[in-house]
């Protein structure tokens, strides 16, 4: 990993810890707010990286696995409030364990294809997500929830102000931790191995589609807990969050970012969130500038921010 | 029984637009190898160019016409300045870059034709309805893209199967590699190819105006239905594509129409009330679900490029 | 020429294939092709291209579904096995093309294997560390294939020669009883193809070897039997000097290459 990655990581870190008392100080809570979605995304991304980036897969459903983390938080909410259910200590294993199961069989039967049809069909299952949350009528179909009771902390609550910041935050450390973990053990070198060269990885005898369903599972696990916090932040759950679109900006935020390397995703997010918000600020047509952008990068920074900044490295 | 046969035109139609979408799509995929996002903002943009066009000739035909052209103008463009690019780019970077053409496309569509909805009333000589059978009346103006869809159809088949063209280019779609060796001059194909997907999608959204409202992210919501299409056919398959589009067009619509429906005979009513509309929306990708399982590689698998590892 | 002891000529066969059947289309790959390895033999497969030589490696790998036919190893019957389980049975190839893990080491590329032998690949919190047992196991294989200075090296700048001794070295990491080489010679000087036929030989012997190579001399520096290949049919095997003499062979294949 280069110097100049390492520096600018801990740079974001400082800026997003720093970012608490700078909006207490200036009074500033906006400020946190965006951070925080900063953060979440991040942490999606991160989750999604393990999957898209270090098994080279080119999985485009994920945000359906967010969105099972939000609906989860908010069916808990609706259903069971004031009950050990709310409880940010059961939700968020309990969201990481239904997300990681379901994207363990959409990976098991998505691996049978290779190529653009993986793509295509990791885009389609996440549709089929979306439309099941669409026909959710008890909790509000198409136009979604407000988050009645935001997870419980001990006394406190998941759902905005200083507290769910640092927790955000640091869950977002947490991710990276064990992002840089897994692909430095037998497992993660397995599947780097198996996205350089699959054949090979299999003639060594490694039966690489079950590393990879493992992979879709952990990185599903990720953006589950991500969810539960996407929806304590901004007390709403609807489809939207489960939108193809959503799985694409996911995907946007890792290739921007550096996909394959540990901190491309915190990278990507960053610039995808700032970006959003600085061009909206000039004008509410931005997309139609931050579109041709996005192709520009592809055209001519493909390894993303982290290439930019130094070698590509895998570990 | 009336209701069933409507249903069925119904679906029929749906299955055509389908097929003019896929058909563009699998081709791009099977000779290009280019996962090109943007093919929905075609669609969108042949929608929002009939809208305007007719507006401005006060004919629907002239308006058909020139939007079509249009939106090959704008295929033309649109491969000569970013999609060339994009070839022999990995998957997930074509991806990344044709998600930034439709942020681009969607926003300029809401910046020229302005952030409201449009609607386009059909032609005035396909404004009625016409009596298939004592009994069964159908609109005329869907009856007329049935017919318009499979005309083109044909002429896809025709082009495809009958003419030196066609023959090129299933070479190229099968087996991009071998297509080269016979000599083929891929930049032009490429062009070709795009242009064609181009005209056929815009075809689609020409066709679709009249039925739906014209609006920003109309192309996004197609896409998904032309993916799954282009899946089940088998990527850079014509056949497949066309087998697998009036599939996925009747099985959703007849979903849609009569799942709720069943269940409400098998199950309680709001338990049937509440699993019918999720699982007709949900029945398309269960279809392909269940064809990936017994066929990983499609209806109508070709040697394209769906094994290059992404 | 080594020579082989009796008793291994006599004992059963470690890889036996009946009927091997491949069709491309209206193309024969592989027309009921039978084909056995001995213990400690280096068994030469060798017939001009487009033969189906690389089709058999396929389907005795388990790379190639055949549509007909059987393969066993030791006595069992493995058509139905997914290449990773028939590694874990002793199974190992080589490839043509080099086929290494770009951007990892060549002690990693090594590690691969060794690891799945011992079934610790699915370990995902400790560090893949290549010290220890392993890196000492992985040490003694590229000594063997004369890697052993450039342990540290990213396959990927490998020069030819030496990803070809990868390709070897990735092959033995597995540990197999058989080994099946597919143009291990492919691309290599004289002197680089020199050093890859000591190499072959100073592990055949306890490795049963199938080695496909259009190289004569290496074939018959190597080979205890020959099987000659001609559009996916059998239509010689045995010794060396039995297929050397061969009139229909001389004019079928070998030609100019005596």
């Amino acid at each position: 990993m280069s110097r100049a990655v390492l520096l600018l990581a801990a740079a974001l870190f400082v800026v997003l810890l720093a970012a608490v008392p700078a909006a207490l100080l200036l009074d500033l809570p906006y400020l946190l707010f965006l951070f925080q979605q900063l953060a979440i995304l991040a942490t999606a991304a991160v989750g999604l990286n393990l999957v898209l980036g270090y098994a080279g897969l080119p999985a485009f459903g994920h945000a359906a696995f967010v969105g099972i983390g939000s609906y989860t938080v908010g069916i808990l909410a609706t259903e069971l409030p004031g009950t050990l259910f709310t409880s940010a200590w059961v939700q968020l294993p309990l969201a990481a364990a239904l997300a990681g199961l379901v994207a363990a069989l959409i990976g098991a039967v998505s691996l049978r294809t290779r190529g653009v049809a993986f793509l295509m069909i990791t885009l389609a299952f996440g549709q089929m997500l979306y439309f099941a949350a669409v026909a959710l009528e008890r909790y509000g179909g198409d136009d979604g929830m407000i988050l009645v009771a935001p997870s419980r902390l001990g006394e406190q609550n998941l759902s905005r102000g200083v507290l769910s910041y640092t927790i955000s935050v640091a869950v977002l450390a947490v991710a990276l931790y064990v992002s840089f973990r897994l692909m430095r053990s037998p497992f993660g070198t397995v599947l780097r191995g198996a996205a350089a060269n699959e054949r090979r990885m299999q003639a060594v005898g490694v039966a690489v589609h079950r590393y990879r369903i493992g992979a879709f599972a952990a990185s599903g696990a990720l953006c589950g807990i991500a969810g539960v916090l996407l929806a304590n932040h901004t007390a709403f759950i609807s489809p939207a969050t489960l939108a193809w679109t959503r799985s694409v900006e996911l995907a946007v935020m890792v290739l921007l970012g550096g996909a394959g390397t540990l901190f491309g995703p915190l990278f990507g997010a960053a610039a995808f969130v700032l970006l959003e918000e600085v061009l909206s600020g000039v004008t509410e047509h931005w997309r139609i500038v931050f579109g041709p952008l996005l192709l520009l990068v592809v055209l001519a920074a493909p390894g993303g921010i982290a290439g930019l900044l130094g070698r590509q490295s895998n570990d | 029984m009336t209701l069933f046969l409507e249903q069925a035109l119904n679906g029929l139609q749906l299955g055509v637009l389908l097929f003019l979408l896929s058909a563009g799509l699998t081709l791009v995929f099977g000779i290009m190898g280019i996962v090109n996002l943007a093919h929905g903002s075609l669609y969108m943009l042949g929608a929002y160019f009939a809208v305007t066009f007719t507006g401005w000739t006060g004919s629907f035909l002239l308006g058909a016409l020139a939007a079509l052209l249009a939106t090959v103008i704008v295929g033309i463009v649109l491969e000569r300045v970013a999609i060339r690019g994009l070839y022999d780019r990995p998957h997930l970077e074509q991806v990344l870059g044709t998600f930034g053409l439709i942020l681009f496309f969607n926003e300029g569509a809401r910046l020229v034709f302005g952030p409201a909805g449009l609607s386009l009333a059909p032609p005035a000589w396909l404004s009625g309805q016409v009596t298939l059978l004592p009994g069964v009346v159908y609109p005329s103006y869907r009856l007329a893209v049935l017919v318009a869809g499979i005309a083109a159809a044909g002429g896809m088949y025709w082009l495809v199967a009958r003419t030196r063209a066609g023959m090129l280019l299933r070479a190229a779609a099968a087996n991009r590699n071998m297509a080269e060796a016979l000599g083929v001059n891929s930049r032009l194909l490429f062009l070709a190819v795009f242009a064609l997907g181009a005209g056929l999608s815009g075809l689609a959204g020409i066709l679709a105006a009249p039925l739906l409202t014209v609006r920003v992210g109309m192309g996004e919501e197609v896409l998904l239905l032309a993916f799954v299409v282009v899946v089940i056919g088998g990527i850079g398959s014509i056949r497949g594509a066309l087998v697998a589009a009036l599939l996925i067009g009747v099985l959703d619509t007849l979903g849609r129409a009569y799942l709720p429906g069943a269940l409400r005979f098998a199950f309680a009513g709001p338990v049937a009330d509440a699993v019918g509309p999720a699982l007709s929306s949900m029945l398309i990708y269960f279809a392909m679900a269940v064809v990936l399982v017994v066929r990983p590689r499609g209806l109508f698998p070709t040697s394209a490029r769906t094994d290059v590892a992404a | 020429m080594r020579a082989v002891d009796k008793a291994a000529v006599l004992a059963e066969p470690l890889l036996v294939a009946r009927g091997l059947t491949k069709r491309y289309g209206g193309l024969v790959a592989n027309a009921g092709i039978d084909f056995d390895l001995r213990p400690r033999e280096v068994h030469a497969v060798i017939g001009p291209n487009g033969g189906g030589k690389t089709t058999l490696l396929g389907q005795l790998m388990g790379e190639i579904e055949p549509d007909a036919g059987t393969i066993a190893l030791t006595g069992a019957d493995i058509t139905a096995l997914a290449v990773p389980e028939r590694v874990l049975r002793g199974l190992a190839r080589s490839y043509q093309v080099t086929s290494v893990f770009p951007g990892f080491t060549v002690l990693e590329n090594v590690a691969f294997g060794l690891r799945a032998r011992r079934r610790t690949t699915s370990r995902f919190w400790r560090a893949a560390r290549t010290g220890g047992e392993l890196g000492e196991a992985a040490a003694a294989i590229l000594r063997r294939v004369g890697l052993s200075g450039r342990s540290g090296v990213d396959a990927a700048v490998l020069s030819h020669g030496e990803q070809r001794q990868l390709e070897i070295a990735i092959a033995l990491s597995t540990t197999p009883k058989v080994l099946l080489l597919d143009e291990p010679l492919a691309g290599l000087g004289v002197d680089e193809g020199r050093r890859m036929v000591d190499l072959i030989a100073s592990i055949a012997g306890p490795i049963a070897i199938v080695l496909v190579e259009h190289d004569m001399d290496a074939v018959f520096a190597l080979a205890d039997r020959i099987t000659v290949l001609v559009d996916g049919a059998v239509i010689a095997s045995g010794a060396p000097d039995a297929i050397r003499a061969d009139p229909l062979m001389r004019s079928a294949y070998l030609g100019e290459d005596l």
